[in-house]
């Protein structure tokens, strides 16, 4: 075993904030919905508006973060391996056979992670803000000159919420899927990882 | 300012103003009169008809006696409200105080108003008591003071009796007459002359006849005042000393017939009969024939009350060609005096104090005929006029911003609401007064006829018909307006010579200097003539009436202790009179920054004040009510001037404290000094050793990464940028073609690139932990940074290496992480937080003087602006002392830096991983 | 090294993102936000440069038909095109008009005015200002291209002068005249007819006289100032020149406009711009007219024929009595382009009114209407006591009143010409004749301001334009019931 630094310490504040705020947001935002009634509608509301602005904010700074360190390199999408990656957690896994990919400070993300906080960067999280930024300035898009109806924007936004619930979900149970099931909570805590020292199976 | 004798004495003014509006209006008045008025509709022609009543309530047609306003206009209106709610009647009779007790008056003052305080451009003095030194008692006043529309102290005494009540008694000011042709005082009978009611027809009727009613105050006969005024109306013809009412303009019942009958409300030519020159005509504004002084508010500041382009006007103007803007831009738009001295209780003016917040508009107030009826003769009025006029109406009026939309046509100026908050609007919008104001009156010798002597400013030439009128730029004094705001506003200063004896002191009346100085034949006598011939040729030029020694001060004060008045002694008064009308049209207000952000900023020109003052007298600067005086008079050579002070401002561009000025000086060039003389040592040593160089090897490590560079050249080229226009804001005589405005907005735009580079900066390096490069070590800081300064001083002539060697996770020395820790900790906060505040009086002007002001936060801000630059002095320097004088400045473009590699590290060569390197 | 570039991108990117911030926060506080506004200059038409003919028409030329011959050489549509235009014609072409059931045709061939009355039976006096040659009475024959004057427009004004029926006067070099053509049409060829309407200069129209010639700009801010030329305004192609007199509009059309040039909403205040809805540019912009030189607004042809003192600006025993004015306060009337009614010889008058020969149209109810300037010049004119007709009397030549000095005998004469009756009785009525003002334009500065018009001593008659008051206080015509 191999004690690996993988994330910075910003990366994991980002990381858990991130994830705080996400769950504010759907929590908040599941009581808009009318999932259930427990703050009330105005309060919920309110939050819910409070934990977006925040996103924005380090979401932005995340952003710069990202291009100044060269983090953002970490997910340049990639197909390579992505067949074994599908067959390691469909078959592998199961047999228990090795990861078919090593991390490295270098390389932290498997190539379907990579494609995956791809889509959840640029496609989940700027519908989401759009269309909840939209929303927040409703009443001033006509002077703007949007013209689009409170519904519309409604829907698309619900639906992306719920993509985001299905990532969330996903996400939570991968992590379980490391060297222990907690390892990569761990990791995201610490920042330090273990990763096993023999040679990767595959491609090497 | 040239000399202008002019009369007063014996008031002339209305005369020529009533002998002006005779010849221009009084034929014309008369046949329109007489025929129908329809040939001038106007829509107060609704006033129904009525009769005119005597002061027992008789048709005067009938009776043939004097017209009783009271009586025939209280028949319909509150008369008893209107006379107790008009500040024009009372004028400060209802105000008396003890002597001496006026607030900002002079110590023989007894009331705020006309009524009892005294006026040194009018002279004559309202006695507040009785006996032989008396100047003037009532019922010379409303003789004097004929300004006066009546009502008030022309009715009661000064104890609330009406006069008709009062015996006629010598020894009680109110019934105590000086007779102005004999000097003697008399007892006034006020039952034969009658009283001067309210006059209303010389407000609400077109072209009254004022000099008719002059006539008949100057004749004592007051009741007959306000029919005087009618005469030329049809209505009301004179007949040797008597007026007789033409019996064709009335009914059977003594009722007026409707085609005789005008009243209107008040026009511009109403107001203009007592407060200035007004025009409303097609033909070109004249100045009134022969003597300016007749138009009161014309005459002391040069505001002139019309529509017209200045450029039509008659008068002989100073590049009259280029002033293609009306004297006043609200008449030229049509705005009435009366639209902004509006009558208190007009329902269409009310402003309704208490109305709730949550109401726009409370309709729960007068309507029309509750005002007709009850209107109150109180007229709005801001904060500007003189002294303490109708002190309970101060701020009645709506100000410039409470009808203007200051913030939708004042885009174009940076800091809008600065320049709002330290400046009137009137400072801008009235940059010039191009008709003459009096400037200076000189009683202390009186010309013949009892005139003071009167200089003119704004006039080169003898008067305003033959000479050139150049105008005048008021002087800026504070004024504090109704909001308590303490703003710079313009005025005209006026400066009064004048005797006064005894103590307390009271002026000495002008029937004793009249005594003193002239024989009774009104020539000068001999030993006056003796006492002030400089040239001896027999005679007084105007150049000659002026006490220039002390010993003929010291000789006239005999003469006037011989006749009666101990310690005669001159006083001298400068008077502010603001300046309010006259407002430029956009295009001629002041625009230009530097006309103000200059060295010789508008706001510190010297304003003259006097010329002709008397040998050893000194004018006290007076205090108004809401005027301030914020500078000082000056002496230059028998010149009187006022030098105005903003030392309770910061003038960017004008204001500089000497000492940041020094400090920051001696900072930059001794740095420059400094590094010339370090650059100077480095050269002669490196050519002692030029042949005998230590092998130094260099190898190349990728130092700086993209955003470190880009970062670095932003902030370089922002705080450069920010130094050259501060520079220039700071001192805009240097290159002064160039816009101060766009220098300002250069200057705020270039702040803000700094501030966000900063702080993305601030982020990058707390949240990659490149922030270590910037924290000193804990540890042998001062052993390190020792070794750092001696190699600067001395190691670095002996070609010594650098005693630490730069790699990717130590860049800086530790002189470098001291310096840079002042400078990021210390003093870019502290010009961030200055800038700002001076950026937030932009629009929080209140946040910035509660933490004292621009005149603290701005010199701060200069002298940190002085240490950066000597900091950037500093700072280029020592880029050149790398292993090649250009390797360090190459390190910062392309990242890579030929660093010296330590000797004991060459033999275990690593590898650097910085992840950028990989590419 | 790719990566790095794509890095270096978004540096950029950020850095002007930085930068761009500041500039735009600012700027919107600034709110320097005023459109742009159209640049008169991109419709000024450029000078072309002289041709210089001196060698191309080598002369010499005995009769000035022999000129236009030779110009019709190299310019052969030259002629056809003249021929066409109402410089030419003197007459407009017939329109159907409201106030009477056949068309009009109307032009200085066959209709009246209240200056010299008519030019039938007066040609040769009159045609001298005709771009023809010889004109002498009704027989001229308007077919023929030899008859085209090209001297008069094209020739140096200084070596070609115009006498009767059109002909050169008897010492013009008909060789050097025509040597000298090629260059532009300047202010000396329109002025030397346009200038001196009515037989002198600046009598008839009050907008146009000689001080044209070289106005100072406070005259005229376009020819002044910018130095432009009538044709800069007036543009002309295939010698249709642009612009149309009121006098002859029975239609709106082929008008030269201020927004030709100008922008509509020219005025940096919003209310000015309020005001081009209903008021046209020169009611403001024209404040005064005949500013230099008088113009006459009165003519009474009654007293003519009298043996008085003479004087060409009070009295001439030919004409009359007159009354000239100097900076004369134009009258304001709705005009919508067009007249409300022409008189044509034979209409009916009421000779208890006064007669308006050419009637602005419009009012306050017509969109297209705005208030204009006009110089209106009043006239006692001849007229038949029986019939009720205008009188046109012969002028110039034998039995001629300014021959003869009898009105019966002259009158008789016009009136046979005209081909209208005459009953023997005459009278003279009061006429009115409208020029709407539109030339000398002086610098904006000089133009009328709020109080010239509103207010209580505006010049404006607001009851008689169908206002209920001064719009200042009552709303203008778009608050008025429709």
């Amino acid at each position: 075993m191999r004690r690996v630094y993988l994330y910075t310490r910003y990366e994991r504040f980002w990381h858990w904030a991130q994830a705080l705020i996400l769950i504010g947001l759907g929590l908040t935002g599941a009581e808009i919905h009318g999932v259930y009634r427990w703050l009330g509608f105005e309060e919920a509301y309110e939050l819910h508006t409070y934990f977006g602005w925040a996103l924005v904010v380090l979401v932005a700074f995340t952003i710069f973060w990202h291009f100044t360190t060269g983090q953002w390199k970490q997910y340049i999408p990639t197909l390579d391996r992505v067949d074994a990656m599908i067959r390691f957690y469909t078959v592998g896994m199961f047999r228990g056979e090795p990861h078919p990919y090593k991390k490295t400070e270098l390389s932290k993300l498997n190539p379907l992670q990579r494609l995956t906080y791809l889509g959840f960067k640029i496609i989940i999280v700027p519908v989401l803000g759009t269309t909840g930024l939209l929303m927040i300035y409703y009443n001033r898009l006509p002077e703007w000159g949007i013209h689009v109806s409170l519904g519309t924007l409604a829907a698309i936004h619900t639906a992306a919420a719920f993509l985001l619930l299905a990532f969330f979900i996903v996400h939570v149970y991968m992590t379980t899927t490391g060297h222990t099931v907690f390892s990569n909570i761990k990791a995201m805590i610490t920042g330090y990882e273990e990763i096993p020292e023999e040679s990767p199976a595959a491609g090497d | 300012m040239k000399e202008y004798v002019l009369s007063t004495a014996r008031r002339r003014w209305p005369w020529m103003l009533g002998l002006v509006l005779v010849l221009a209006f009084g034929i014309v008045g008369w046949a329109a009169a007489g025929e129908t008025p329809a040939s001038n509709p106007a829509p107060a022609r609704m006033h129904p008809t009525f009769v005119f009543l005597d002061a027992d309530g008789n048709p005067v047609v009938k009776t043939g006696r004097p017209i009783s306003t009271i009586k025939t206009c209280g028949a319909c209106h509150d008369v008893g409200f209107i006379t107790t709610h008009s500040y024009h009647a009372t004028l400060g009779q209802e105000s008396l105080t003890q002597v001496g007790q006026v607030p900002g008056g002079h110590p023989w003052d007894f009331s705020p108003g006309p009524f009892g305080r005294w006026n040194p451009l009018l002279y004559d003095y309202l006695s507040p008591e009785a006996g032989p030194q008396m100047d003037m008692g009532t019922p010379n006043w409303v003789q004097s003071f004929a300004r006066h529309i009546g009502g008030g102290p022309a009715t009661l005494s000064r104890l609330g009796q009406p006069l008709t009540l009062l015996p006629p008694d010598p020894t009680n000011p109110d019934t105590a007459y000086r007779d102005p042709e004999t000097g003697e005082v008399k007892a006034w009978d006020w039952r034969k002359s009658g009283v001067v009611e309210m006059n209303c027809f010389l407000c609400h009727w077109p072209k009254p006849n004022n000099q008719a009613r002059l006539e008949a105050l100057k004749q004592g006969r007051f009741a007959w005042a306000s029919t005087a005024t009618l005469e030329g109306s049809g209505l009301v013809t004179r007949e040797g000393d008597r007026w007789a009412y033409n019996p064709a303009a009335f009914d059977e019942q003594g009722e007026i017939r409707s085609a005789f009958l005008q009243i209107q409300a008040p026009t511009n030519e109403n107001c203009g009969l007592c407060h200035g020159l007004t025009h409303t005509t097609q033909e070109p504004v004249v100045a009134p024939a022969g003597d300016w002084y007749t138009a009161w508010e014309t005459a002391t500041t040069g505001q002139v009350f019309a529509g017209d382009k200045i450029n039509e006007s008659g008068m002989n103007i100073a590049g009259k060609d280029a002033l293609a803007r009306p004297w006043d831009v609200h008449l030229e738009r049509l705005i009435q005096c009366t639209d902004c001295h509006y009558s208190l209780n007009n329902p269409i003016y009310l402003q309704k104090e208490d109305k709730p917040e949550y109401l726009l508009f409370d309709p729960r107030r007068p309507d029309f005929s509750d005002y007709l009826y009850r209107p109150s003769h109180d007229f709005a009025r801001g904060t500007s006029a003189q002294h303490t006029v109708a002190p309970e109406l101060r701020g009645t009026m709506r100000r410039c911003e409470q009808c203007h939309s200051v913030e939708a046509t004042h885009n174009w100026l940076p800091y809008k609401h600065r320049h709002m908050a330290k400046l009137s609007c009137e400072t801008c919008h009235i940059p010039r007064l191009y008709a003459p104001a009096i400037g200076e009156v000189d009683w202390t010798v009186p010309c013949k006829g009892m005139r003071p002597r009167i200089a003119l400013r704004g006039l080169e030439g003898d008067d305003t018909v033959t000479g050139l009128v150049t105008g005048y730029e008021p002087v800026l004094l504070p004024r504090k307006d109704i909001t308590g705001r303490e703003r710079l506003a313009p005025f005209n200063l006026v400066t009064a010579w004048y005797w006064v004896y005894g103590e307390p002191p009271r002026p000495v009346p002008k029937w004793a200097l009249r005594q003193v100085f002239f024989t009774d034949d009104g020539e000068y006598r001999d030993r006056v003539v003796q006492l002030l011939d400089g040239n001896g040729d027999g005679r007084l030029t105007p150049d000659e009436m002026r006490l220039r020694t002390e010993e003929q001060r010291a000789t006239v004060a005999r003469w006037l202790e011989e006749a009666g008045f101990s310690q005669a002694r001159i006083m001298g008064e400068v008077q502010a009179y603001s300046v309010n009308h006259d407002v430029a049209t956009p295009e001629f207000a002041l625009k230009d920054c530097r006309a103000c952000h200059a060295r010789d900023s508008r706001l510190a020109r010297p304003f003259h004040l006097a010329a002709m003052g008397p040998e050893g007298a000194e004018p006290t600067l007076w205090l108004g009510a809401d005027v301030r005086f914020s500078g000082q008079v000056e002496n230059q050579e028998h010149d009187w001037v006022y030098r105005p002070q903003v030392a309770h401002l910061y003038v960017f561009g004008f204001s500089r404290v000497p000492w940041v000025e020094w400090v920051g000086l001696l900072a930059v060039v001794g740095t420059i000094l400094g590094v010339s003389a370090h650059a100077g040592m480095r050269i002669a040593a490196a050519r002692k050793r030029m042949k005998g160089t230590q092998d130094v090897r260099l190898k190349r490590v990728y130092l700086y990464s993209l955003y470190e560079r880009i970062w670095h050249w932003l902030q370089a080229v922002a705080i450069l940028g920010l130094l050259l226009t501060g520079y220039l804001i700071h001192k805009p005589e240097w290159l002064a073609w160039i816009p101060y405005k766009g220098l300002v907005y250069a200057h705020n735009i270039l702040a803000v690139v700094l501030l966000l580079d900063a702080a993305l900066a601030l982020f990058y390096h707390l949240a990659s932990g490149e922030i270590r490069q910037f924290l000193p070590p804990t540890r042998g800081f001062f052993y390190q940074a020792y070794q750092q300064a001696r190699y600067y001083l001395y190691g670095i002539f002996r070609g010594e290496p650098h005693p630490f060697h730069k790699t990717r996770e130590r860049k800086l020395n530790p002189l470098q992480q001291a310096t840079y820790f002042m400078l990021l900790n210390v003093m870019l906060p502290i010009q961030g937080i200055t800038g700002l505040l001076i950026w937030l009086g932009w629009h929080r002007p209140d946040l910035l003087d509660k933490l004292g002001g621009l005149k603290t936060i701005a010199p701060i801000h200069t002298l940190f602006a002085w240490l950066f630059a000597a900091f950037i002095v500093m700072h280029i320097y020592l880029t050149t002392t790398g292993p090649a004088p250009s390797t360090y400045i190459k390190a910062m473009i392309t990242g890579w830096e030929d660093v010296e590699e330590p000797a004991r590290e060459r033999a275990t060569e690593t590898v650097s991983s910085s992840q950028e390197e990989g590419a | 090294m790719r990566k790095q570039g794509f890095l270096l991108v978004f540096g950029l990117v950020l850095t002007l993102a930085a930068i761009s911030f500041p500039v735009v926060a600012f700027g919107l506080e600034n709110g320097a936000t005023s459109t742009a506004k159209k640049d008169p200059w991109a419709y000024v038409p450029r000078a072309r440069p002289k041709t210089n003919h001196a060698h191309l028409l080598p002369g010499p030329f005995e009769k000035p038909q022999d000129v236009t011959k030779a110009c019709l050489e190299c310019h052969p549509d030259a002629a056809r095109e003249i021929m066409q235009t109402t410089h030419w014609t003197w007459l407009d072409k017939p329109v159907k008009v409201p106030w009477r059931e056949e068309p009009l045709a109307v032009g200085k061939r066959v209709s009246n005015n209240n200056f010299c009355i008519g030019i039938q039976g007066n040609w040769p006096k009159c045609t001298t200002c005709h771009i023809g040659y010889g004109w002498r009475d009704a027989n001229f024959d308007f077919e023929n291209p030899l008859n085209v004057d090209c001297l008069v427009c094209h020739a140096d004004p200084a070596l070609y002068v115009k006498g009767e029926a059109g002909m050169p006067v008897q010492d013009v070099d008909l060789t050097a005249a025509a040597q000298s053509v090629g260059g532009p049409v300047t202010r000396n060829h329109c002025g030397k007819c346009h200038f001196n309407g009515g037989g002198g200069n600046g009598v008839k129209h009050g907008d146009l006289d000689e001080s044209l010639y070289f106005p100072g700009e406070d005259l005229d801010v376009h020819m002044g100032r910018y130095d432009l030329l009538c044709t800069d305004c007036h543009k002309t192609e295939k010698h249709q020149i642009k612009g149309h007199a009121l006098s002859f509009a029975l239609e709106v059309g082929n008008q030269v406009q201020c927004t030709d040039c100008h922008d509509a909403h020219p005025h940096e205040d919003d209310r000015l711009n309020g005001h081009v809805d209903a008021v046209a540019c020169q009611a403001c912009h024209v404040p005064a007219t005949a500013r230099k030189d008088p113009t006459k607004v009165f003519w009474d042809w009654s007293t003519a024929g009298q043996d008085r003192p003479e004087d060409h600006f009070t009295y001439l025993k030919i004409k009359g009595s007159f009354i000239y004015e100097q900076n004369l306060r134009p009258e304001y009337y709705w005009w919508n382009g067009k007249v409300r009614y022409r008189y044509a010889w034979g209409d009916k008058i009421d000779p208890s009114k006064p007669v308006l020969i050419n009637p602005p149209d419009g009012d306050i109810r017509d969109p297209n209407a705005k208030i204009w300037p006009f110089k209106i010049h009043r006239a006692k004119v001849p007229y038949d006591v029986e019939y009720k007709i205008l009188l046109q009397p012969k002028t110039v030549g034998e039995g001629g009143f300014w021959v003869e000095f009898d009105w019966d005998k002259a009158l008789r004469l016009g009136a046979e010409i005209v081909g209208i009756p005459y009953s023997g009785k005459y009278d003279f009525v009061e006429s009115w004749f409208f020029y709407p003002q539109t030339h000398m334009v002086p610098p904006k500065e000089q133009a009328l301001q709020c109080n010239d018009c509103h207010g209580p001593n505006g010049r404006l008659d607001w009851k008689a334009l169908g206002y209920p008051g001064d719009p200042v206080e009552w709303g203008g015509r778009d608050t008025l019931n429709p």
